[in-house]
């Protein structure tokens, strides 16, 4: 086991108002599993990945680490520096941590070898299209050595050829790695294909609705039937109330 | 492509440095052809010298203060919500009410026309700032605290540099404003400096003198804007977040 969530709750005010974000939430996450969470926007999943990253603090409720965590965050919208090159976003971390200078240039070679960004070190991340940006985002959560990689929705402002390629990539990080991945998105493919648990959430107010173990053989064929009636056991699960 | 770009940049550059110095000559034509008869032209250059060297000393510390000033607003929201509006009140005062004050307590002394100008350029900078930091990408935000950036860290690494963008904006409002108050403030005292020498001429009948006086200003400038602003405008760009 690597992390544990007792009955979470998140409740924010607005204007006066209590809107119970997360309710009573609750699961475990195992050492090097890829855990995902989906549901319909509003469910509260982005909160609660951030309760996680301790971005933010629950309102009640137990978070429980069974080792110290180090944790690598990669953001929906890339959130790069835009003063920074591709080179010194990646070293980012590790430079606020007091790396030597030679430490974090092996470091960022070899991470920009690993997510195929030769020769764009030296770019602005205005220089760069989407997938670009979001390689180094990935890059940058795992400079610093994380045991748990959180991803909020890696792949949403990205076209589906581009997100199709980092999918890849980022499975190929988490058998290189070994490392625990929580991940958020709304795209119940996307779940399957990376997944080995998928928590379907239900929002207002955001509760986990059911985990459902995803134990279709990797690489994971899109276009099998077992992948097809993965989906539509996971879009039944799904209440989409707008 | 870059490679034409370039060449139309230096040419660019040629023709505002031709432009420049036949503007010099030109000026310098008239003023050894009308001569100066209430004042020598080396007071008179001498003026303009000491002008721009208050307006300098008055900038940097205006700018060390709005960004003091800024980030003592930014380290709370309670902080914020008690200051925003004194400081709108302060801005809305006028800086020149309060020079019978500083004439008493320093005399007629280049420091009075130094505060006036720092009353004038200190606000523009600083709602700049204050404006710019509530327009920050949260995520950004989240992102330097997520890699480690707390702290004096979060300043130096992420804020300042995030904030460039306005501190250069802000600077080129607050220029503007500190020609117009030092002409006002060194007609007023009558101190050695444009705005007393303009007066003087205007006061002689002195219309070349006016003109030239005038131009040369136009000139510096021109030369400022040109040469300090716009190139430090154009590094911003680069700052700016997508």
């Amino acid at each position: 086991m690597m992390l544990k969530l007792q009955n979470i709750t998140k409740i924010f005010t607005l204007d006066k108002q209590k809107i119970i974000a997360l309710n009573n939430v609750n699961f475990e996450v195992s050492q090097g599993e890829f855990f995902a969470l989906i549901g319909p926007s509003g469910c509260g999943k982005s909160t609660l990945l951030r309760i996680l990253a301790g971005l933010e603090p629950q309102t009640s409720g137990q978070l429980q680490w069974t080792e110290v965590p180090k944790i690598g965050f990669v953001f929906q919208n890339y959130a790069l520096f835009p003063f920074l090159t591709v080179f010194e976003n990646i070293e980012f971390g590790l430079k606020m941590r007091g790396e030597s200078k030679d430490k974090r240039h092996q470091v960022v070679r070899e991470l920009v070898k690993e997510v195929e960004l030769s020769g764009f070190e030296d770019k602005h991340p205005k220089e760069l299209s989407g997938g670009m940006k979001q390689r180094v985002g990935i890059a940058r959560s795992l400079a610093t050595g994380p045991n748990v990689l959180l991803l909020d929705e890696p792949f949403s402002s990205l076209d589906e050829f581009t997100a199709q390629i980092l999918r890849g990539l980022l499975l190929d990080i988490w058998q290189r790695r070994k490392i625990t991945i929580v991940l958020v998105t709304h795209l119940v493919t996307e779940a399957i294909e990376l997944a080995g648990r998928i928590a379907v959430m239900t929002k207002a107010p955001g509760t986990i609705e059911k985990i459902i173990e995803n134990n279709l053989t990797r690489p994971r064929d899109l276009r099998s039937s077992e992948f097809f009636t993965m989906e539509d056991k996971l879009v039944s699960l799904i209440k989409h109330k707008d | 492509m870059r490679y034409t770009h370039s060449i139309v940049t230096i040419r660019k550059r040629k023709n505002v440095l031709t432009i420049s110095i036949i503007f010099t000559i030109f000026l310098l034509a008239i003023i050894l052809t009308l001569g100066f008869t209430a004042l020598n032209a080396q007071q008179f250059f001498l003026g303009f010298i000491l002008s721009l060297l208050r307006v300098s000393v008055a900038y940097i510390i205006s700018l060390i203060l709005a960004l003091l000033i800024a980030l003592f607003v930014f380290s709370s929201n309670k902080i914020e919500a008690i200051s925003l509006p004194v400081l709108d009140v302060l801005q809305s005062f006028p800086s020149f009410a309060l020079f019978p004050l500083f004439v008493v307590w320093f005399g007629r002394t280049a420091i009075v026309t130094i505060l006036i100008l720092i009353i004038a350029m200190i606000w523009p900078i600083l709602f700049t700032l204050i404006t710019a930091q509530k327009q920050l990408r949260q995520d950004l935000i989240e992102a330097a605290k997520m890699f480690g950036a707390t702290g004096n860290k979060y300043i130096l690494y992420v804020l300042l540099p995030l904030l460039f963008p306005a501190i250069i904006t802000g600077s080129i409002v607050s220029w503007g404003e500190a020609w117009e108050a030092i002409i006002a403030a060194e007609i007023i005292i009558a101190i050695p400096g444009v705005g007393t020498y303009l007066a003087i001429s205007a006061s002689n009948n002195q219309t070349h003198i006016l003109i030239i006086g005038i131009l040369l200003l136009l000139l510096i400038l021109f030369i400022l804007n040109k040469y300090i602003w716009l190139p430090l405008l154009n590094i911003s760009t680069k700052y700016q977040q997508e």
